[in-house]
């Protein structure tokens, strides 16, 4: 079977990009592309968080532990993370990650002399690299950032108390910590088909279209006002499909048909190819940003594959799908 | 030969009162008499890993309070 290529060529659409968010179609490829996809979006690819935190001083309430994991959770602006070096892999420093290649350093000073609560955000971490600093969204929509500051609150102190620490961030995946995940929210749904039985639509009365229209837990089908003011009767209006994503797979039409004596009024398929991807940034980097770099991960992981004394000697033992892997 | 062990300060857990003890001292404030004694935190730098776990159950948790 040689030259027989399992190679497809996808399409994307996209349909609404923001900085945080991104809705796009995926067509013609499989669900383990997809899923793919999803999965290297969640857990590989890298962004920059604190990893190390070095406490000077800290008579705060938090304990220097509780400390250290909320700063590790604070996103951090990773457009360099995929030129950056993990630190254990680090030729500059032996791994220690304390070089401008694997990691940037932060410093935090702050003291509560008066006698109102000060709140410690993220905005009192000094960084050593402008391109690596704590994640502002306000910025991107517009809140009133006037009278106050919007960061992310660290820790409260009250007069006399004093924090001062430094920490290192360095580059990581999800899949070592989910702090290191560039996603909120990845999903993807399989798009429906959906087709009405015309024939037997018809022999419903209106009561019972209106009646089984309204059993979809979300809003797929309506009635068509259009058609019955043409034909001049309520009676005729049709149903019809108003939004055919809204349709969460829950069958409750088809089973609403059922109990009506109509089995097969309506039919309901997932197109098993095409998907329709939501990707929420946690603001590390940009959604679209995030689609991009998991491609590039994804290019990686099948060069690596590829690359692997292994694959050659499995070769024989996958035959056509070894030829594929090499680009055949 | 170890070096002579450096006396330590605490705090007097009824009047406050900083006391530094040597090894083998009593423990008890010298202006009391309390009994019970709080060590200072130290004054080096220390150091800890930002990171907990995998970090993914609190993830898990911020879903479902989400959705």
């Amino acid at each position: 079977m040689e030259g027989v290529s399992y190679q497809r060529f996808p399409r994307v659409k996209i349909r609404e990009l923001k900085d945080d968010y991104a809705k796009f179609e995926l067509r013609e490829t499989d669900a383990s592309m997809s899923n793919a996809l999803r999965r290297v979006m969640i857990a590989e690819v890298p962004t920059i968080a604190i990893d190390l935190v070095e406490i000077e001083v800290n008579s705060s309430v938090l304990n220097d532990e509780f400390i250290a994991h909320r700063l590790g959770l604070i996103p951090l602006t990773s457009e360099k993370a995929m030129s950056m070096r993990f630190s254990r892999d680090c030729d500059a420093c032996d791994g220690d990650g304390q070089c401008e290649y694997c990691s940037v350093e932060f410093h935090l000073r702050a003291k509560c002399m008066g006698d109102q609560t000060l709140d410690v955000t993220s905005k009192d971490l000094i960084s050593s690299d402008h391109n690596v600093v704590p994640v502002d969204l306000a910025d991107s929509y517009a809140y009133d950032s006037s009278d106050q500051q919007r960061g992310i609150i660290i820790v409260k102190l009250r007069r006399g108390q004093e924090l001062r620490l430094r920490a290192i961030a360095r580059k990581g995946i999800g899949k070592d910590h989910a702090k290191w995940s560039p996603a909120a929210t990845v999903t993807f749904m399989y798009e429906p088909e959906i087709h009405i039985n015309e024939d037997l639509m018809e022999t419903l009365t209106l009561a019972e279209r209106q009646a089984w229209v309204e059993s979809s837990p979300t809003k797929v089908f309506d009635l068509d006002e259009a058609t019955g003011q043409l034909k001049g009767c309520l009676l005729l209006q049709e149903v019809v499909v108003v939004d055919h994503e809204a349709y969460t797979y829950d069958e409750e039409v088809i089973k609403k048909a059922e109990a009506m004596g109509k089995p097969g009024l309506v039919e309901i398929y997932g197109k098993e190819d095409s998907f329709i991807f939501t990707v929420e940034s946690t603001g590390a980097i940009k959604a679209s940003q995030m689609v991009l770099n998991a491609i590039e991960v994804l290019k990686q992981k099948l060069d690596a594959v590829r690359l692997s004394e292994d694959t050659v000697e499995a070769d024989d033992q996958f035959g056509e799908l070894g030829a594929h892997m090499r680009g055949g | 030969m170890d070096p002579q062990p450096e006396p330590v300060s605490y705090i007097c857990g009824d009047c406050g009162m900083e006391n530094t003890l040597k090894p083998g001292d009593v423990i008890q404030c010298r202006e009391c008499g309390y009994r019970i004694l709080y060590k200072k935190r130290t004054r080096r730098i220390v150091q800890y890993e930002g990171t907990l776990g995998d970090g993914w159950s609190g993830h898990v948790i911020a879903c479902v309070l989400k959705y």
